[in-house]
């Protein structure tokens, strides 16, 4: 079905989103709302309890997913559908993070098998660069990698190494007897150049490798970059061919695209049109997170996401965690008009999360057409935006507490950090540690019930001036990781990445494809001709900035 | 000199390599006895990876025949039953556990103690003070340069000699033999000769690294390191000694001392700048020929044949420790180079060390198959004759010289590729 608005239970959800209480009122007439809507698995604790809704709200959800054949719809995802229609793909994410020795058969082509090839390929080369065996073209260890691209092949791999950044592959190349050489990880995707030539002022071109990460090998951002990079290392050594040889891998799914530009057959890592940019951090675009973390944790990352896609394919609805965080949404956005919705991690760590989840759910989910090119009548992805939530709680809470918009929170925290085991542990680390997970809770706490989880004394004094009143009914979920780790990560990414799948069957939309950014390319195309010629040719205001842009 | 004496007391020496070897050699060659415990291995280990030092293995044997050595594998629970007039005790390899134990059963005795090894600063002398003993000594090798290690420690070009308590040295029969075969020695506190192993030891690390970061500028001004040595040893205040760049210092001594004192000055929080650049260009010099044979291939050696000549971390001996062959063999490897290995001293420990792999050949001929070699990498020469140009130049073969091993006229008669470390040339 891809109108749901056609399903029985749409209009029972519409109907029932006129009848629900406030939070307050939802607390008090059930104390233990968390034996309900409350999901623990494998140290992931996914509350609900905050959220705007009862148990006949989450039985309406479960019904109307099942009207709109999720069950049926994820079975078509893990098994090779092509559930991309309109490029007529199959999406299988999924299928990056299969255990060795499984097996998926698509259109005759062992995926599973595939994908441990591309698996093998890439820990050699993590294992040259890593053991300092990897020359530049001096002979000289490399130091430094960059890793250039954009979207999907940019926020993916920053995020995680930002939240891994503790994690190095030390002890597996020591335990080969390989002396370690730790690499330095960056990331460039800026179009204008400026992250690139900050970054370049501090590098050594002797010792710099850059990862060029593009699906296509034309997106323009990546392709600048990589050619500013070439002319700054050609500065130093005028061999383009060794320079390529020793300086460039590739990453795409063309590689006649990476020969043409030069990249040397044995630096060259291969994707597949079956993994969408966004989803693609599992695959050889992971590289730089596997230079970072070593293999042995990169695939402790896969094997935490394959945890997840199991329990998502396998368990009842009622229990699953990124089915009931898709029809969560589905109910917020769709349902109770809430049209924004923030993440919060309380982690330092995961300080590139909430921007990562903005290409993952704005780009899979900001449709406005079905599956059959039918205009769509209701709200779908809500916008999504976030920040360390001890650093948002000086920024952008005022409006979560007071401001006029609804929106719906994720909050997201881990109960242990900074190993007590370890002798020189830091008390003081520990104590900040602790402070954070109590800012966390009782931010939603706040955000939940408003004035009514203050103390009263405080609530008298602020029911007397209302600008300082807390209204509170916002909703939010939070999740609660027992410890950060690759396998958890790996967990947390699988988690949202099916939590967007969810959304999008309720929806009836295609979540895999990206039609709304292809115009602007071409226009950008167009425009930076214009640029270069001159030529004013538009409608008013852009003539007006392209004068001044080309001081005519 | 040879000199036959009297056993006047027993002698008993603990430890676990080659120096506790050489002093046992050292002391039945000036014709005492000696009972020396081995550590872990069989004391015959030690021998066996000296096997090229020909005068230490003879005199081994010599001992063991004649009686004036007996050996056995040290074990705790005979501590209480044995009972010698001097203990000499060599720390390098020594566990805390086990010196711990020593120095409770040394604790009371009437005994006299020699120490030698590389400690930090202040740990003999800490040692010294848990023993009740006045006749406690310390004996840091600072004359290993010989490639015999026995030769060496028979005739000490100088001798330290730490005391305990003063004017007690000469008294004690271990020091008294050596002090009678030197004529250039040092008594003095125990503390202070601590501190001078350390400081001569680094000052010689710290001199060669930096001939070696000179030798790297001298490749850019075609200046050849060579005139400059000769030219640096006019300067007595210089001394003459870690002038010659190469691939920088192997063996176990001056990377340990660097260390050592390393983590005393941070542990102090004082701060290590010298030490850590000194480490870290011998470190990055190791490799500075493989850099020079990537860029003369234009990093294309993959399937390319490297004969290596040399592979004992100096002169005349068979022991590869901290070597350059060590930083060679698996970057030559990682690119798919094939290599020969030409080194009759050290075939057996590297045979040893790269037991299972394949990649690792040898070659009892230098010249061997030279039409097949793409290049000659130069780590280590301790034959007596010097190289034949002319079968070198019979295939032009490119020469990668870590050790500087050629002369200015040998190098000029070379019609094929040169290049050395801070020759100015290649």
């Amino acid at each position: 079905m891809n109108d749901p608005t056609l399903a029985p239970q749409w209009q029972k959800l519409v109907n029932h989103s006129n009848t629900i209480a406030d939070l307050v009122t939802l607390f008090e007439n059930n104390d233990r709302r968390t034996e309900d809507l409350l999901i623990d698995f494998e140290g992931v604790c996914f509350d609900y309890s905050k959220q705007l809704i009862d148990k006949s709200t989450k039985k309406l959800l479960i019904e109307f997913a099942e009207q709109m054949g999720l069950s049926d719809a994820i079975d078509k995802l893990v098994s090779g559908y092509k559930v991309n229609t309109t490029e007529n793909r199959p999406a299988l994410h999924t299928a990056l993070r299969l255990p060795k020795g499984a097996s998926l058969i698509v259109d005759n082509v062992d995926i599973a098998k595939q994908v441990h090839q591309s698996l093998d390929s890439m820990a050699i080369i993590v294992e040259r660069l890593t053991s300092g065996i990897w020359r530049g073209y001096s002979g000289k260890a490399i130091q430094d990698v960059v890793n250039i691209g954009v979207g999907g092949s940019d926020l993916g791999p920053l995020m995680a190494c930002m939240a891994l950044s503790e994690w190095t592959g030390e002890e597996q190349i020591k335990q080969k007897g390989l002396f370690y050489n730790c690499i330095e990880t960056h990331f460039v995707s800026n179009m204008d150049g400026t992250q690139l030539d900050k970054l370049l002022s501090t590098l050594n071109p002797e010792t710099t490798a850059f990862i060029i990460s593009s699906k296509s090998f034309t997106t323009s951002d990546t392709l600048s970059n990589a050619q500013t990079a070439l002319v700054w290392l050609s500065n130093s050594y005028d061999n383009e061919k060794s320079i390529k040889r020793n300086h460039f891998i590739g990453i795409s799914a063309d590689a006649k695209k990476m020969d043409t530009w030069g990249i040397h057959k044995a630096n060259q890592l291969n994707l597949w049109d079956w993994v969408g940019g966004r989803f693609s951090m599992w695959s050889s675009i992971g590289l730089t997170v596997a230079i970072k973390i070593g293999m042995k944790n990169f695939n402790e990352l896969l094997a935490g996401a394959h945890l997840m896609d199991k329990h998502f394919i396998e368990t009842p609805f009622t229990d699953n965690i990124p089915v009931m965080m898709g029809l969560l949404a589905v109910w917020n956005s769709s349902f109770l008009d809430i049209n924004a919705h923030a993440i919060l991690p309380y982690d330092g760590r995961l300080k590139y999360f909430p921007n990562y989840l903005t290409q993952l759910e704005m780009e899979s989910n900001g449709k406005s057409v079905n599956l059959k090119g039918q205009k769509i009548t209701f709200n779908t992805c809500p916008i999504l935006w976030g920040e360390v939530g001890s650093n948002a709680q000086h920024a952008f809470y005022q409006l979560l507490h007071q401001g006029t918009q609804e929106v719906a929170c994720d909050f997201i925290a881990f109960i242990n950090r900074y190993d007590e085991e370890r002798q020189d542990i830091d008390q003081q680390l520990l104590l900040q540690h602790k402070l954070s997970l109590a800012n966390c809770l009782a931010q939603s706490r706040v955000l939940a019930f408003g004035n009514e989880a203050v103390d009263l004394q405080e609530v008298c004094s602020a029911m007397s001036a209302m600008h300082k009143n807390y209204r509170g009914n916002q909703p939010s979920s939070t999740i609660l990781i027992d410890k950060l780790s690759p396998k958890t990560l790996g967990m947390m990414l699988a988690m949202y990445e099916h939590k967007v799948y969810v959304m999008s069957v309720m929806w009836g939309i295609n979540p895999f494809d990206q039609w709304g950014v292809e115009i602007g390319k071409v226009m950008a195309k167009q425009l930076n001709d214009a640029i270069h010629q001159q030529s004013l040719d538009y409608d008013d205001s852009t003539n007006a900035l392209l004068k001044r842009i080309c001081n005519l | 000199m040879k000199k036959t004496s009297t056993q006047a007391s027993s002698i008993c020496i603990i430890g676990n390599n080659a120096k506790a070897v050489a002093g046992a050699m050292a002391l039945t060659y000036f014709g005492l006895s000696v009972t020396f415990y081995a550590l872990s291995k069989s004391a015959d280990e030690h021998v066996r990876r000296y096997q090229f030092d020909k005068t230490l293995c003879n005199q081994w044997q010599k001992s063991l025949d004649d009686g004036s050595l007996i050996y056995c594998t040290f074990d705790q629970a005979v501590l209480p039953s044995i009972h010698f007039d001097t203990y000499w005790l060599f720390l390098d390899q020594m566990t805390d556990a086990v010196q711990q134990k020593l120095l409770d059963y040394l604790k009371y005795q009437s005994c006299d103690v020699c120490l030698s090894g590389i400690t930090q600063i202040g740990r003999i002398e800490s040692i010294a003070k848990q023993l009740t003993s006045e006749n406690v000594f310390y004996i840091p090798f600072v004359f290993l340069n010989d490639a015999s290690i026995f030769l060496a420690t028979i005739e000490p070009r100088l001798l330290l000699i730490g005391e305990k308590t003063e004017n007690t040295a000469k008294n004690n029969v271990v020091c008294r033999e050596f002090l009678e075969h030197t004529d250039n020695y040092c008594l003095h506190n125990l503390k202070t000769i601590e501190f001078t192993r350390s400081c001569m030891m680094n000052l010689m690390a710290s001199k060669l690294s930096l001939i070696n970061e000179l030798a790297r500028l001298a490749d850019h001004c075609a200046v050849d390191m060579f005139d400059v040595e000769s030219l640096l040893k006019l300067d007595n205040r210089l001394g003459v000694g870690f002038l010659k760049a190469g691939w920088g210092y192997g063996g176990s001594t001056l990377p340990k001392e660097n260390a050592i004192l390393k983590k005393h000055l941070l542990d102090l929080k004082l701060s290590a700048n010298i030490v850590d650049e000194v480490v870290y260009i011998n470190n990055d010099q190791k490799e500075l020929i493989f850099r020079k044979l990537w860029q003369y291939f234009d990093s294309n050696i993959a399937s390319k044949s490297i004969m290596i000549w040399g592979a004992g971390y100096k002169e005349g001996t068979g022991r590869t420790k901290g070597s350059a062959i060590h930083n060679v063999l698996p970057l030559l490897w990682g690119h798919n180079a094939i290599t020969t290995v030409y080194d009759p001293l050290a075939k057996d420990e590297l045979s040893e060390e790269y037991s299972s792999d394949e990649r690792l050949k040898f070659t009892d001929f230098p010249y061997a198959n030279l039409e097949h070699i793409d290049a000659i990498i130069i780590i280590n020469w301790s034959e007596e004759y010097r190289p034949d140009i002319s079968l070198i130049n019979q295939n032009k073969t490119p020469i990668f010289d870590a050790k500087n091993l050629l002369r200015r006229v040998e190098i000029q008669q070379l019609e094929g590729y040169y290049t050395g470390i801070g020759r100015g040339i290649g």
